[in-house]
């Protein structure tokens, strides 16, 4: 059933056997799989089933860096959470990426890649996905196209699948609404976790609306799976039994903050017009009796060897088609004059810069017209001459990076959460050093040149940035309660009934979009969970 | 290698050179005859290259290091098998890592070189 927690009465108390809040691609997910269980199962969701402009601005946070994206634009606080907007590219982290890796720090994930294959199989459908197939040799046969001649030991060709994108709340209310066991309510913002005074477990949570009217539900296991950024404030707010909030012994909550930047960081140049990219771009899917299904398409990464050989983070790396106007040196050589000179600085190597303008400069005069004008004049500004590559990277987990709270409060009189995040110098030069092996492998294939697109006037690694959206690591999961919020099973460490869905729990966040994972976390947990209450 | 070494060398750049050759103006296959806007980039990764390896710069310095590296890979080619031959020698540069970078562009130390030479005093 979906109700609304506008209908509830204030001081109502509630009771079920598990409490999600949070109904994006993690709660949806849990809740469906416990649907049809024994078990009484309580979904409370911030906001409605449609945008609410009030309701997003609880999101609104603090962010300590200008070009990092505000929540409150990111994410989507209503049925079906983020999954409204995403835009569907999934994959499963990698074998390495759950390793202990000697060369990061804070990297293994309390369990393994084949531990999670039985589940990330059946987050497929939920994704609406194909075959749990990421590999080479099945998608060169379905696909019946030939990757690019590389040295597979060396540079080598993940893949990708693109959902729909699946929208969580449409695609799954029909089936929540129906069930006998489970019951939504919308508008029901949870406030405040009443932790037993021991601490040892929670008694009840406190949820409400924006006028003011409060409820309490009653579970025997309550789980939070509010995103990355909220699952953190909420553990942090909550601070009456332990000052520093729940789970917070160890100073970890909110801690190693992590997002998957992506980087315009490369130019590819092709030896010849006869190389055959199709495998790397998108196709659309392949239509059957029982509907469509995706084509996955590939993009470039080190190989496992390469990535052990030289202790490096993996990235990924597509092949995107750019035009002569948005692959102008010319072009690019005014931004960094612009913004440079409009800060009252010399830019490194002015000569240089106008040398680009002037070899470039038709491409600079179109660049202007169709800003000023919105007018073409060169037909050969659109031509498709080189490759390019926003680059995904792998951030590494940084104490520093992290989510606390700020002294403003929201609505509910919340603290709101405090964004202090930053790409670390030692991110940007294993980018570096990626890009070289790759450039290096493309040189020796004859495949063409690679151009390493570093810092330019400082844009690079500031309004040329952009992200992921992919909120992680916040609650990072470790076996030891000194190193992790949650245990192997996503528990949270210390509080008996207290578990935590999500990217948030993630220690480390690979190359790869989170949702396809977010979602066969969320398959063993109901697993886990029906485990633990069905037996008693 | 027979003389006039520089100018049968500089023939080859327009068989075997693609990446900072074409600018950010236009792709160049492998098999283009170098033009003016090419010549042109050739001009700016020579100087580049040279600004980099300063002990280089002298025309003579650059032929003989050429030599080496070329001599055996081209003995008693013809003018098509020089032209692969050539590629296959840039393919190893990267391979064993003889590779500089010059505004971001990864290159050869091969192709550089015969970049450089038309630039070498």
């Amino acid at each position: 059933m979906i109700g609304n927690a506008r209908n509830l009465l204030d001081g109502q108390l509630l009771e079920c056997d598990i409490c999600i809040a949070g109904a994006g691609a993690a709660g949806i997910t849990l809740a469906h799989e416990l649907s049809g269980s024994k078990l009484r199962v309580i979904v409370l969701e911030s906001g409605g089933l449609n945008f609410d402009a009030e309701i997003q601005s609880l999101y609104q946070a603090n962010v300590n860096n200008p070009h990092y994206n505000d929540p409150e634009a990111s994410r989507l606080r209503f049925f079906g959470g983020s999954t409204n907007h995403w835009t569907g590219n999934c994959g499963p982290l990698e074998p390495i990426d759950f390793e202990v890796r000697p060369w990061l720090a804070h990297s293994g994930w309390p369990f393994s890649y084949a531990d999670l294959v039985p589940f990330y199989e059946k987050a497929q459908s939920y994704c609406q996905l194909a075959a749990f197939r990421y590999d080479l040799d099945y998608w060169t046969k379905q696909r019946g196209l030939k990757p690019l001649p590389l040295d597979t030991e060396i540079v080598t060709a993940g893949f990708a699948q693109p959902s729909p994108p699946t929208r969580f709340g449409e695609v799954y209310r029909s089936d929540i609404g129906s069930s006998e066991n489970v019951q939504v309510y919308l508008n029901a913002n949870l406030i405040d976790i009443n932790l037993h005074p021991d601490g040892s477990h929670v008694q009840t949570v406190l949820a409400g609306q924006l006028d003011a009217k409060r409820f309490q539900i009653k579970a025997k296991i309550f789980v939070l799976a509010l995103g990355g950024m909220e699952n953190p404030r909420l553990l942090l707010n909550c601070d009456k039994v332990h000052a520093a909030g729940i789970g917070n012994q160890h100073d970890l909550v909110g801690r190693y903050f992590m997002d998957h930047p992506v980087v315009s960081a490369a130019t590819f140049l092709l030896a010849g017009p006869s190389i055959n990219l199709d495998l790397y771009r998108e196709a659309p899917p392949v239509k059957g009796a029982s509907g469509e299904t995706p084509v996955a398409y590939a993009y470039l990464k080190l190989s496992d060897a390469m990535l052990r050989q030289h202790g490096l983070n993996n990235i990924r790396a597509p092949i995107i088609p750019a035009s002569r106007l948005s692959a102008s040196d010319g072009v690019e050589s005014i931004h960094i004059l612009g913004s440079t000179l409009g800060a009252g600085e010399w830019p490194d190597d002015l000569g240089g810069h106008i040398g680009n303008i002037v070899r470039d400069f038709d491409m600079v005069i179109e660049k202007f017209s169709r800003k000023t004008f919105n007018t073409k004049l060169f037909d050969s500004a659109d031509d498709t001459n080189f490759m390019y590559s926003d680059v995904m990277i792998e951030q590494r987990p940084e104490a520093s990076n992290r989510i606390t709270l700020s002294s403003e409060r929201d609505r509910l009189g919340m603290r709101k959460a405090a964004i202090e995040w930053k790409l670390a110098d030692a991110d940007k030069e294993n980018l570096q050093r990626c890009l070289e092996i790759m450039a290096k492998e493309f040189g020796r294939a004859g495949l063409g040149r690679l151009r390493i697109d570093g810092e330019r006037g400082g844009r690079t690694y500031g309004e040329l940035l952009s992200y992921g959206d992919h909120h992680m690591g916040t609650t990072r999961a470790h076996v030891n309660p000194r190193q992790g919020v949650v245990d192997g099973n996503l528990k949270v460490h210390g509080v008996e009934n207290l578990y935590l869905a999500g990217s948030s729990v993630f220690p480390t966040g690979g190359h790869v979009p989170p949702t396809l994972t977010i979602v066969a976390l969320a398959i063993r947990m109901a697993q886990h969970l029906r485990q633990q209450l069905e037996r008693v | 290698m027979p003389m006039p070494r520089r100018k049968f060398l500089l023939a080859l750049l327009g068989t075997v050179l693609v990446g900072p050759f074409a600018g950010s103006t236009g792709a160049v296959s492998a098999s283009a005859t170098p033009d003016i806007r090419m010549l042109e980039s050739v001009r700016r990764v020579g100087e580049a290259y040279l600004a980099q390896c300063p002990a280089e710069a002298v025309r003579s310095r650059l032929l003989a290091a050429l030599e080496q590296a070329l001599e055996q890979a081209l003995a008693g080619s013809g003018r098509a098998q020089t032209a692969e031959r050539l590629k296959a020698l840039i393919r190893a540069d990267f391979s064993a890592g003889r590779t500089i970078m010059l505004d971001g562009w990864v290159l050869s130390v091969t192709e550089c070189r015969l970049c450089a030479l038309y630039v070498a005093a």
